[in-house]
């Protein structure tokens, strides 16, 4: 079976944007991994052997392009964006207004806000609607990893989220 | 609760579920994380220029290749030209080497002339006629020097050399190049021994006829066949030919002229007598050896001989 590139762009890029974000929680980041990706993938198309669902290639693709990203030595360096910000407040009502800001968030990404490891199983079992098997291989670790990760994530959610379930 | 327990309370949850995927949704829709069309033609247009890269990488390491391979292929091309180079002059100097063109003999031939001599150093009645280079010693008589010698043998190949059996070429030594030279006590006179031109031809006739004397030999293709053996061979087939081995000694009371002048009819006497003083040492010595009586007879007849014709 033979993939057009573009055709994968359009079917399975909100996925790998997606995924590339929610390692670097940065949209030009995760645009900048997404182009990865898709090099990537156009470069190995002729070695895809169908082993899995193209989906879920994309997705280890897109996992490993962002976990690179963030051991680069660059990332290192860089100085995010909210702390930016805050050196650059200069008033009461700034101040007010991220920490309102963040307080949304914190009750809206309660996912987001996980350890790495449980947002990732997380992710792809729950949002990419992958098997446990198909996680593992995304993530690179046993299924039974998987299995405990996800339970674990879910008590940790679960006391995140109290008051909202 | 079991880990299969576990996932199927998990999966099963639906709820969880939803609210996972929501906070997802909620936080994605948020950042406006959709695909854009500028995004796909970027990405396209990063692919068209990668691939482009690639290509001309591609070319770039072809015409390096294709570079490297010039540079290998003269270089094998050098090292076997100068491997052949060096294999052709090799040959070069071995043929010259045995051409005798690095000799540092006088002579040209003589280090391609085979030494008939050299091979038997010592027969069975002790007699050396092992040719060796410059020695002083009184008892050899064939002693040589190619350099003050100067007279050469060139075996002569005929019919009858290779057809008796003998290999002369196992013959050949190191020592090939000497010639003879008779030694002080041979030379009856300082003349006969500084007369080279006469010293060359002479030898060479001894030469010849010593050759001819073993040219006749009937023991078959032994190789280091001495001059004892040789004359010894030719006094039985003398005796035998004569048929006077049987009752001899009342034959020689009666008829010692006859059988003395049939001897000199055969053809080893005619060889023998025509080796002259070569062969007179030897005939000597073969009187302590054989035990024959007509065999002793044709010898001292043979001896006899030779002493009168000098």
């Amino acid at each position: 079976m033979e993939y057009n590139i573009e055709t994968l762009m359009r079917e399975y890029g909100n996925d790998v944007l997606r995924t590339a974000y929610s390692y670097v929680k940065d949209k030009f980041t995760a645009e900048d991994i997404f182009q990865e990706v898709f090099i990537k993938a156009y470069k190995s198309l002729d070695s895809f052997r169908n082993e899995s669902s193209v989906k879920t290639w994309l997705i280890r693709i897109t996992i490993n392009a962002a976990k690179d990203y963030l051991k680069s030595a660059y990332n290192q360096k860089v100085v995010p964006m909210m702390d930016f910000k805050e050196d650059m407040l200069t008033s009461e009502d700034d101040f007010e207004e991220i920490e309102n800001r963040d307080r949304d968030e914190q009750i809206r990404n309660t996912v987001m806000n996980l350890p790495e490891q449980y947002r990732e199983v997380l992710l792809c079992v729950y949002y990419h609607d992958m098997s446990v098997a198909e996680t593992a291989k995304s993530l690179n670790i046993a299924e039974g990893t998987v299995k405990s990760r996800l339970s674990r994530a879910r008590d940790l959610m679960k006391n995140k989220l109290e008051g909202r379930l | 609760m079991s880990e299969k327990d576990l996932l199927t309370d998990i999966e099963s949850d639906e709820a969880f579920r939803s609210e996972i995927r929501d906070d997802f949704e909620n936080e994605f829709n948020l950042q406006d994380l959709t695909v854009s069309e500028d995004l796909i033609a970027r990405t396209m247009a990063a692919i068209r220029s990668t691939e482009k890269e690639e290509t001309e990488e591609k070319t770039a390491e072809v015409k390096e290749t294709t570079s490297e391979n010039k540079i290998r292929n003269i270089r094998i091309v050098k090292w076997v030209s100068g491997i052949a180079a060096a294999v052709v002059i090799g040959v070069v100097g071995i043929v010259l080497f045995k051409s005798g063109l690095f000799s540092t003999s006088k002579s040209s031939d003589s280090a391609t002339a085979p030494n008939y001599f050299s091979t038997s150093t010592t027969n069975s009645m002790g007699s050396d006629y092992a040719v060796k280079e410059k020695t002083e010693s009184a008892d050899d008589r064939y002693v040589t020097d190619s350099i003050d010698g100067g007279s050469l043998y060139t075996p002569p190949q005929t019919e009858a050399n290779s057809s008796n059996g003998y290999n002369y070429d196992n013959q050949v030594t190191t020592a090939a190049s000497e010639s003879y030279t008779p030694s002080a006590d041979e030379c009856k006179n300082e003349a006969e021994c500084s007369d080279s031109a006469e010293m060359v031809s002479g030898d060479q006739q001894m030469d010849n006829l010593f050759f001819s004397l073993k040219s006749h030999l009937s023991v078959g293709s032994e190789e280091n066949i001495t001059v004892a053996q040789a004359l010894k061979t030719e006094i039985e087939k003398i005796t035998d030919d004569l048929g006077i081995r049987d009752g001899f000694e009342e034959k020689a009371e009666e008829d010692t002229e006859d059988i003395k002048n049939m001897i000199r009819t055969t053809e080893g006497y005619e060889i023998i007598m025509d080796c002259g003083s070569y062969a007179e040492g030897e005939l000597t010595a073969l009187l302590g050896e054989l035990e024959d009586p007509a065999e002793l007879f044709v010898v001292n007849t043979l001896l006899s001989d030779l002493q009168d014709s000098q």
